[in-house]
């Protein structure tokens, strides 16, 4: 198991109360897995997320990543797990507008202290596997929605993750270059990434093994093996 | 680091106008300093040169009756002996000395004769071996003294341009004879300065410091001086010093074993080292305390030019959360964004400083051609200058770095 959320639960403090945005997450993903998760907007999914990938630290309960119980790491050790383990893919792609679409690529490969020369040599590769080895020195205003995805991508998978974690990765973008970046993440999937993906797009869900769909903070699944039974005492009236 | 460094001129580059103005507090501030410093030090070399330097760094020891140099003349002074061998070589032996002479020496010379032409109001020195050396002479034609000359008590002598003049009006002298209290002198040379020093002529007095000369001057061998004027004469001395900063130890040194020859107990006779030095000092401070008010108005210039690095790079941080979101879900650790900004803040304020530098030696030059004061170019003040700009690049850059490495990922990822 490369994933596991015990009753996970997220609160943001706001002023005088408290925001309970996510209540008795449980969930389970093996290695390999293809997750899709689906859900009204404002139900919680980005704030899950953003627990799976270690850009925040749960409220109650435990989270265990690739047999580690990180609830309890310190802020220079998470950012050494997204470094290594994780690959974030965005809605927006948030590349960095003043670099080339290579030097994008080398960003990650900087933080973790790859050499210069290493660096270029293996963003070049990353960059054509994705389609974009014409594109090397193309700011991100010179590409197209498609294909600054692909180069996200491309950042993303580049310290070679275990998890990739893609929130609406293909929300900004047409059919056409959704239904490519669609096939990259199959791609992937197929040499053994684990892939977690927000959508709201029941067409790109069905590419998913598995999915699960978040409601007013509440994690569920037809599939028991992702997403077991919750086991404790109902949730107070005022929590809802 | 260096990936740093070239982000942060990246960065720098492509808001051109914003890091100018940004960096135009610094500028002005360090722009002044140098201007500063620089005028500072120009005055402070050209008094050095003006005062105490005169190209060979030369303190003259000489007896004094009071508060008054003694006026040699035919008249016996007791109480005081020539200086021996022993006292002269101890002198020569000191720390710093590069060479001494002692000599006997009358101004204002009334027989001093050639033919019919008199040298009157010239100067006569009666010197030892060393003093063309420890002057700084050259004997430029002809001959110097030589070894005989001062065995045998040889009546030769050395004129300077101006007796020569004087006396010859133009015509080769060399082998002609003056008379000198009635004795026969054989002219052997003319002697001048080794590297014409060119003193810079501003006013009167200054005139009178380099011009007393203009009488003329002969020199003869210390021995013959018994022949002319008197037995056992007490002397004078130069030093020279290795340096100029080490002259007035030099003097005060050379002093104190001249006054061994001064055997009567009571008596206004003493030798007294012409210390130029101290009042080269005293004037230098009086225009480094003037100077140092107008620093510390730069200084908060300086301070302004901080706080509004601190404004704009604060402004940077807001502007640029994305980016720090980002590069912290990608796995930078907080102390790789705090270097970012901080090496971006130093590296605005290090140009700023350096810029500033560039005004600054322009400024100086200007204010020298409107007001005639010399400028001198301090490196140590440079390399301080851009460093003060760095270190307040780094103090002021500090609190928005920290912000900056402080801010939560989800939330910068969140900003629209
Ligand atoms: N930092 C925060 N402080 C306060 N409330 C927050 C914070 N982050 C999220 N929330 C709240 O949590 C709820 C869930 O937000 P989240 O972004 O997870 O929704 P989402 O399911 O991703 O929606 P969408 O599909 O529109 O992206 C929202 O009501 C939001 O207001
Ligand atoms: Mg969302």
């Amino acid at each position: 198991m490369i994933l596991e959320m015990k009753n996970v639960y997220k609160d943001f403090p706001q002023g005088d109360f408290t925001v309970n945005v996510l209540k008795h997450i449980n969930i389970q993903i093996q290695e390999g897995d293809y997750v899709a998760i689906t859900g009204p907007s404002g139900s919680g999914k980005t704030t899950m997320m953003n627990l799976i990938g270690c850009l925040d630290s749960v409220t109650k309960g435990q989270m265990i990543l690739d047999g580690e119980d990180v609830s309890s790491y310190t802020d220079n050790q998470l950012s050494d797990l997204r470094l290594h383990k994780i690959g974030f893919v965005f809605q927006n792609f948030e590349l960095l507008g003043q670099k080339s679409a290579l030097k994008n690529v080398c960003v990650p490969l900087a933080f973790a202290g790859v050499p210069k020369k290493e660096q270029y040599e293996r963003a070049k590769e990353a960059l054509e596997r994705v389609g974009l080895g014409e594109r090397l020195d193309f700011r991100p205003n010179q590409l197209s929605g498609g294909q600054k995805q692909r180069v996200a991508i491309a950042r993303a998978m580049i310290n070679r993750p275990r998890i990739l974690l893609a929130d609406e990765p293909t929300g900004a973008l047409d059919s056409a270059s959704g239904k490519a970046v669609m096939e990259l993440f199959q791609q992937l999937n197929d040499e053994g990434t684990t892939i977690i993906m927000i959508t709201h797009d029941a067409d790109v869900a069905a590419k998913a093994k598995r999915r699960a769909v978040m409601r007013d903070g509440v994690l569920t699944s037809d599939d028991p093996t992702l997403v077991p039974p919750y086991e404790g005492e109902e949730v107070p009236e005022d929590d809802k | 680091m260096r990936d740093n460094l070239i982000e942060a001129l990246q960065e720098i580059w492509s808001h051109k106008m914003r890091s100018f103005l940004t960096m135009l507090g610094v500028i002005i501030g360090i722009a002044s300093i140098i201007a500063i410093v620089s005028t500072i030090k120009g005055t402070n070399d050209q008094i050095m040169k003006d005062l105490v330097g005169k190209g060979n760094n030369n303190v003259s020891i000489s007896l004094y009756q009071g508060d008054y140099e003694y006026y040699f003349d035919e008249e016996q002074v007791s109480g005081i002996t020539q200086t021996t061998e022993e006292q002269q070589e101890e002198i020569r032996s000191l720390d710093h000395v590069e060479d001494a002479t002692f000599y006997n020496f009358r101004s204002y010379v009334d027989s001093l004769s050639a033919g019919s032409q008199n040298l009157s109001g010239g100067k006569i020195y009666g010197i030892d071996e060393h003093f063309l050396n420890t002057c700084g002479y050259v004997v430029y034609k002809g001959r110097a003294f030589v070894e005989q000359d001062y065995n045998n008590n040889n009546k030769v002598a050395l004129l300077d341009s101006t007796a020569a003049d004087i006396l010859f009006s133009g015509e080769n002298p060399i082998g002609e004879t003056i008379e000198i209290s009635g004795e026969p002198f054989i002219i052997v040379g003319l002697y001048q300065q080794k590297t014409a020093f060119e003193p810079d002529i501003q006013s009167l007095s200054d005139y009178e410091t380099y011009y007393t000369d203009s009488y003329g001057t002969v020199l003869i061998p210390n021995v013959d001086w018994a022949i002319c004027f008197r037995f056992d004469e007490p002397q004078n001395a130069y030093v020279r010093a290795d340096e100029t900063e080490n002259m007035s130890d030099v003097g005060k040194a050379a002093q104190k074993v001249m006054q061994q020859c001064i055997t009567a107990t009571d008596t206004e006779l003493k030798y007294t080292a012409e210390d130029l030095t101290e009042e080269a000092k005293q004037q230098q401070q009086l225009s480094n305390s003037t100077n140092n008010l107008l620093i510390w108005v730069a200084s908060i210039a300086l301070l302004v030019g901080g706080i509004g690095v601190m404004n704009i790079m604060l402004v940077s941080v807001t502007e640029r959360t994305r980016e720090i979101g980002l590069k912290r879900s990608l796995g930078a650790r907080r102390r790789r964004i705090l270097m970012q900004f901080l090496t971006e803040s130093a590296v605005l304020t290090s140009l700023g400083g350096a810029l500033g530098v560039v005004i600054g030696i322009v400024m100086a030059k200007i204010i020298s051609q409107i007001s005639g004061t010399p400028v001198g170019i301090s490196v140590p003040a440079i390399l301080v200058s851009v460093g003060f700009s760095m270190i307040i690049g780094i103090v002021f850059g500090l609190l928005p770095s920290v912000k900056a490495a402080n801010l939560n990922p989800i939330d910068a990822l969140r900003r629209e």
